[in-house]
């Protein structure tokens, strides 16, 4: 929907000379915060009090932090392929046809999104608490299934949604048995929403801070 | 497939994962209003709402929760605006910017800041380098840290649903109200602002209820001086095991979330109403 | 990492932090390149 015509609005510059000045400043930390790895002394300012690398060799002398982040990636990585295939057979069966009860059940796999993170991590540690379950990654994986499964949802359904059925069905009118059609036809045009999803569940995993504090430990997963 | 029956089937595992969900849920909710005994009982709530520190913290959580939203809706509507209708290079620069920031991870962007805010910190190495202050000026550890550390984590919660809803409107909407002899800024006001409405409601929504619910951030940018409701939900469930506090405290923040969604869906249907 | 930052800033945080800001960066470019960036915000 960009004409171009926008850009010799003068409100257009302003809001733009806005956004970077905002930009800047949302970003800044993010730069102040790697400079002062390169710290020679063990103080965290910024300009740096010289330059060394040592704090990044350091980084190997605390096994916790690496355990922690070995922990935090197969953490993401098991439960954003749990959501993913969660999503893909959860899209298809919500795209097929339309079906009595279809938007209420849309609604119920989306509500995770609606509970605030606190919400969230106080409900699942009550209830394994509850349940007696003292699997720490067991207990991890579900909450961290429940939070990216939505994600993984509303991607790859909305992908599906905007493809035509029309195509599927010829193959199927070709010859090709349902199941072969999807996976040759579907499946395909699925990839880059597919990509999305992997992106979003993965980062969303990996960053949660909230909700798994309220499971583990401190310095169980990376963020915590 | 093609049946109803396998069409449950293949919903079957995420309704058993959701379902579990609710049912832990339910489970808070139904704490929150029994007693130890598991007669039902509303102590846990007296206790909430009769203490005043709880109480200053539930409706300072509100207040901040209010006045971040609007920061974030007045920087960030711009913002939208610059990414929607800039030069697309310029705008792909600006959309790559708010994501890095977005999907970085939120720990690091409070550490961030608690380099730029702290005693010994950008901002106050630089005024008390120029000669401006004599001691460092308390930036963090108090609601001002929490306010800019909540600002920034949800500046995109904000800008990224305004953006989207800009993305559909035709600038020749506001190009024929221009021809018509209508200013810039009035074609903006009363052309694009009006029609932008839904994605401003839905990122008011998004960053209000961020905001609220926060942890992360009044707990390092507080640092234990400035507590929301979400520390204190944390600090009664985790630290002192005080389960049927913590589940009254989460249930109020709750019913206090979902009323902001209700009211502004319902602000929302209101304005569409009117315009009709 | 919570833990570490609650209790005192020290450049070992620092570099870890900058180790995942670079990640994050590259994770949010290569997308940008793959699919476009405006698919993910």
């Amino acid at each position: 929907m960009r004409t171009g015509a926008g850009s010799r609005d003068p409100l257009t510059t302003l809001a733009t000379v806005i956004a970077f000045v905002v930009l800047f400043v949302a970003t800044f930390p993010l730069f102040v915060t790697a400079i002062t790895a390169f710290n020679a002394t063990n103080e965290t300012v910024f300009p740096p009090n010289g330059w060394s690398l040592r704090w990044f060799r350091n980084i190997a002398r605390q096994p916790e932090l690496v355990q922690a982040a070995g922990f935090s990636l197969v953490l993401a990585v098991v439960s954003s392929a749990i959501s993913i295939s969660l999503g893909v057979v959860s899209a298809v069966a919500l795209t097929r046809r339309k079906f009595f009860g279809r938007d209420l059940i849309d609604a119920f796999l989306m509500s995770p999104l609606l509970v605030p993170q606190v919400i969230l991590g106080l409900s699942f540690l009550v209830f394994f608490v509850r349940v007696g379950s003292r699997q720490p990654f067991l207990n991890l994986l579900f909450l961290h299934v429940v939070i990216t499964f939505p994600y993984a949802l509303r991607v790859i359904r909305s992908s599906l949604t905007r493809m035509n059925p029309k195509l599927e069905e010829a193959a199927v009118g070709l010859g090709a048995s349902s199941l072969k059609s999807f996976f040759l036809v579907t499946f395909p045009q699925m990839r880059p929403s597919l990509f999305v999803a992997i992106f979003f569940c993965f980062v969303v995993s990996f960053d949660n801070f909230t909700a798994t504090a309220f499971l583990t430990v401190s310095g169980a997963t990376l963020p915590v | 497939m093609k049946s109803r029956l396998g069409l449950l089937l293949l919903l079957l595992p995420a309704l058993g994962l959701i379902a579990g969900f609710l049912t832990a849920l339910t489970s808070v909710l139904v704490m929150s209003v029994v007693d130890s005994s598991g007669a039902l009982s509303l102590e846990s709530y007296r206790s909430f709402l009769g203490d005043e520190r709880y109480m200053t913290i539930l409706l300072r959580s509100v207040w901040i929760a209010f006045y971040v939203t609007v920061i974030c809706l007045v920087l960030g509507y711009p913002i939208a605006i610059a990414m929607s209708r800039s030069s697309r290079t310029v705008a792909s620069l600006i959309t790559l910017a708010l994501a890095i920031q977005f999907f970085s991870i939120y720990v690091v962007k409070m550490y961030g800041w608690m380099l730029i805010l702290g005693n010994n910190g950008v901002v106050n190495r630089m005024l008390v380098g120029s000669g401006l202050v004599s001691s460092p000026v308390k930036l963090m550890y108090n609601e001002l840290g929490v306010a800019i550390g909540l600002t920034a984590a949800a500046l995109p919660l904000m800008v990224f649903p305004i953006n989207a809803v800009l993305q559909t409107i035709s600038l020749r909407y506001e190009e024929a109200a221009l021809s018509l002899g209508a200013g810039r800024l009035r074609a903006l006001l009363t052309i694009t602002l009006p029609l932008s409405v839904p994605g401003i409601l839905s990122g008011v929504i998004l960053t209000f209820v961020f905001c609220f619910a926060a942890y992360l951030t009044p707990g390092l940018l507080g640092g234990g001086f400035f507590k929301m409701i979400g520390n204190v939900i944390y600090e009664q469930a985790v630290a002192r095991f005080n389960y049927s506090l913590a589940a009254a405290s989460a249930a109020i923040t709750l019913v206090i979330s979902l009323f902001a969604v209700v009211a502004v869906n319902k602000a929302s249907q209101a304005f569409a109403g009117g315009r009709r | 990492m919570y833990s570490n930052i609650e209790s005192s800033l020290d450049p070992t945080i620092s570099a870890i932090s900058a180790l995942l800001i670079v990640t994050s960066a590259i994770f949010v470019i290569v997308a940008d390149r793959i699919v476009g960036v405006e698919k993910i915000v």
